[in-house]
Order: C-alpha cells, then structure tokens, then sequence
C-alpha cells in the first residue's frame, strides 16, 4: 500500500526522480545535453543540486581578510573589516556562517556589481565617526590574502596560517558610479 | 543491425510473463521501496529535520534586512545576476521593508508546523518553496546544507512524516482514521541521497590533486573561517603522515559508504562510522549546521527500532513488534 497514490504512478515517479537525481548529481559523466534538459524544471521546483564538492576537486589555499576605509565629504574616514575568523569564538563563528558565505562568494567571483553592492551598502549603514551629517563620497575595499605553503617547501605550525601579504586596493566605489 | 523478430502470438490465455532477470528487478524494487518498514522513523526524521531548521531560521532572523531586502546589501535586481534567471523568488515582489519579514514569517510558521506535525506533508512544500525562494532571492550566502534543507524537505513531503509524534497522528487517531501504517518508501529517496552525495563528492576529490596526493586536510586545517573549532591535538595537524592517512581514510570513505550503508552486514557499522565521522569534523570545523543535517541523513538508514534509548527498551520493543502492526505513538 502506498496511501491514496497508485502504485503504478508511484513507480513512474521514482524511476523518473532517479534518473534525474544521478543526472544532476554527477555532472562528470559526459551527459552535458540531459543536464540541460533537466536543469530547468530542477530549478523552478527547487530540487536542484549539482555536484557535492565539499572541499573538492581542490582545497581553498587562502586565508583572505577585507577591509574598507570610507570617507566622507569633510574627508574624515573611517574603516570597516571583515572579521578576523581567528578571534572569533565557536558561537560567534556560527552566527556568522551567512557572512561567511557572503564574504568567500563575492571573492571567489570577483564580480564588480557585488563589490559595488557591498561599497553602497557600507556608505548607506556607516555612521561619520564624529555624528556630523557628511554623506560619503568614496569607499576603497582592499584585501589581503595568506597562502598556505605547500607542506613538501615550508612545515607549517598547527592552526590557521596568518601571515598575510600588504593591502592592495581592490575596488574603489563613488556614489553615483 | 537489429534481429528481426517475429511478432508476438496473440493469446487469449494469460499475459505473457516477464522474463526472469525483469522479474528479478520488478521484484527488487517492489522490495526496496515498498516493503513494509516502520514509518515512525520518518516521524523522528520531520522532527529532527524542523529542530535543524528552526535553529536556521533564528540565525537567520537578525540579518533579514540586511540579506533579503533591497535596504541590504544585494538589491533585488543585482541578485537576479548571480543566479540563473528562472531560479524563482516572490521575495523582489514587493519592494516594502516588511514584505521579506513576512516571507519569512510564513516560511518559520511552515517550519513550527512541520516540527508539531500539523498537515505535514503540506508545510513540508511550503518549507520547499520558502527555502527555495529565499535562496534564489541571496545566492551569495547560500551553500551546501541549504541544498540538503531543500531536498530533505521534498523527501519529508514524500514521506508520511506525521504518522507519528505529530498533530496529525493525534487527529487521526480522534477521526477514527486507518491503523494501517503507510508505505514509507519516501525514507529511500533519503537514503539514495545520501549515496549521490558521498558518491558525488568521492567522485569530484579523485578527479583533484590534493585529496589524491593527501594534502588536503593539511590546508584545510590551515583555514581560518572554515578550521580551529574547539582545541584539537596539535601533534595530529603537524605531522604529514598522519594529515595524509587522514585525508586518505576521509576519501576511502566517502567512496565505500554509498556502499556499506546498503549491505545489510555492514549496515549498522556503516551507520555507525559516517556519524562518527561527521561528529568529527562538526567538532573541528565550523560548517554552521551541514553535519548535522547529515547525520539525519544517515539515520534514515536506521530502522526506528535501533533509534530506541535506552538500548534495553529495543529488545521490548522487537518482542512487542512480531506481535503487531506498527502503531503511531
């Protein structure tokens, strides 16, 4: 018995499902056309995967820290950063998981219109350090990265490797641009 | 070239019977799917997987303006361009501040009444959409346990999560309704998740170099964000052999799993070592809730009756079992 849905429909379902789920699960196996052909209903119902890497083909070999300085229009500045992940506790990490995921995905894209975003966002929320009512008129976002070694060239002490290079500016953001 | 056959013997007798390796398979599915199994286990599952999502929701919640509304930091328009254009949101359709605090209201209603089991089949859609519309709404926060939310939802609507332990149970049980528990055959498509994930990840690490050439705990264990959960042994982090043993075992496993989590040997072990795993690096690592969600994964390949506790409580209850039905508690 399978409730009030024929069995006959049940099976129809199920073997339609698992085709879909191993064409959309392995993206490896050369059936690029079917991917095609099922992405779309995938992701109008919200049933799509893709492949699960989980830290695969390759690891991530970067630490990357953020930071903005925004000025106002009396040209006093003041900057923001993104958390440094080493202080932060357990539950303070976990509160922050969305910005974390925030933070690597505008990185990992790299694209401009995201940066922009964030600039925009940053001169929206910033408060001028002394109360004034200047509005912003630039926000520069600059980064800085460590890439861990290899093991075989330098045998890295446990934990997260911190020894990042200079700021370079990465983006600069005008009202208006 | 195709052998030319001869057409079939029109008979009035019986249908011709399939042959023996169709009834093979025939017979393997209807055993795999539709065998009798306890469908209170997807009762614990709805109630396990509503806890996980809740804990979400209320992560979520302080940051609704500044993730979904077009006061934050992805406008609505921006958004469409990080993801593809027929991925479905209604949260750019009102561009009001309290629309998203609606939204999101519905969808932790939806999540409240999946966890007490109140038309549960019904809030598990409306999870599916809520999740998946506030997902396509930020792609930029999204990863790979809002994919496991999404899918697990559509099996728990599959499934008759609120046989037991639920509102329905209760309302049933009131109406007179039917003891005759269901067909869980829902709880497979969980169980054959579970299989595409660790099958798919296996898959993406061999066709890499660091996980192939054990490396990569070496330089995941050097991440800031992602490592450095609660105090580990540094000893274990500093010695190569041991950092590629490790990745070495976490690929092996990840390609035997699929594998010995459907035998019915080695099942409990199997079991038994993926939670082990996954508690592992929940330990280590800060994934928000991803192993945990995993970890009800692999219980959906537990019977109900092994989820008894105490373990003594198990043999009572396989005594009660040969001689009745199961029955929603």
């Amino acid at each position: 018995m399978t409730g009030h849905t024929p069995r006959w429909l049940v099976n129809v379902f199920l073997a339609g499902f698992l085709a879909v789920l191993a064409i959309d699960g392995f993206h490896d196996f050369g059936w690029t056309s079917l991917q095609g052909v099922v992405n779309l209903p995938l992701v109008v119902t919200g049933l799509w995967q893709g492949p699960w890497r989980l830290y695969a083909p390759d690891v991530d070999k970067d630490n990357l820290r953020f930071k903005a300085e925004i000025t106002f229009a009396d040209q006093t500045t003041t900057t923001w950063s993104s958390p440094d992940w080493t202080r932060l506790s357990a539950p303070g990490k976990f509160v922050r998981a969305r910005h974390v995921n925030y933070l690597n995905h505008i990185l990992q894209s790299g694209r401009e219109l995201e940066w922009d975003d964030l600039c925009a966002y940053l001169a929206r929320t910033t408060r001028h350090p002394a109360g004034r009512p200047a509005p912003v008129v630039q926000v520069t976002l600059f980064l800085r990265g460590a890439r861990i070694p290899p093991p075989e060239q330098r045998r890295l002490p446990a934990g997260p490797y911190v020894a990042f290079d200079d700021w370079n500016t990465v983006h600069v953001w005008r009202p208006g641009t | 070239m195709t052998a030319r056959r001869d057409p079939p013997a029109r008979s009035t007798a019986a249908p011709p019977r399939p042959a023996p390796a169709a009834r093979g398979f025939v017979a393997a599915w209807n055993d795999l799917f539709f065998a009798p199994r306890d469908p209170r286990l997807a009762s614990v599952l709805r109630i396990a997987y509503g806890v996980l999502l809740l804990i979400n929701l209320a992560v979520i919640a302080p940051d609704v303006p500044l993730w979904f509304a077009d006061s934050g930091i992805l406008p609505a328009d921006h958004a469409r361009e990080i993801i593809t254009e027929h991925a479905p949101t209604v949260l750019g359709w009102v561009d009001a501040a309290w629309w998203p605090w609606l939204c999101f209201a519905v969808l932790c209603a939806a999540a409240v009444l999946l966890t007490v089991g109140w038309h549960s089949r019904i809030q598990a859609i409306v999870v599916l959409l809520g999740l998946t519309w506030f997902q396509d709404r930020n792609y930029a926060i999204v990863d790979g346990e809002d994919t496991l939310f999404r899918l697990f939802a559509f099996y728990l609507a599959l499934c008759p999560a609120g046989w037991a332990y639920s509102l329905d149970a209760r309302r049933r049980r009131r109406r007179g309704g039917p003891d005759e528990p269901p067909v869980p055959w829902g709880l497979r498509l969980f169980q054959i998740q579970m299989s595409v994930i660790y099958l798919s990840s296996a898959i993406e690490k061999s066709l890499g170099h660091d996980w192939v050439a054990g490396t990569a705990l070496y330089y995941v264990s050097r991440l800031d964000d992602a490592f450095g959960k609660f105090p580990v042994p540094a000893f274990l982090f500093e010695n190569l052999t041991l950092l590629k043993l490790a990745t070495w075992a976490v690929l092996a496993l990840e390609w035997v799993l699929p594998v010995l989590l459907w035998l019915r040997p080695t099942r409990r072990a199997a079991i038994a070592v993926a939670i082990v795993f996954h508690l592992a690096i929940e330990y280590t690592m800060n994934l928000f809730l991803f192993h945990w969600l995993m970890i009800l994964g692999i219980l959906s390949f537990a019977e109900f009756a092994e989820l008894r506790w105490p373990p003594w409580r198990r043999a009572r209850d396989a005594a009660g079992a040969a001689t009745e039905t199961p029955h929603a508690s």
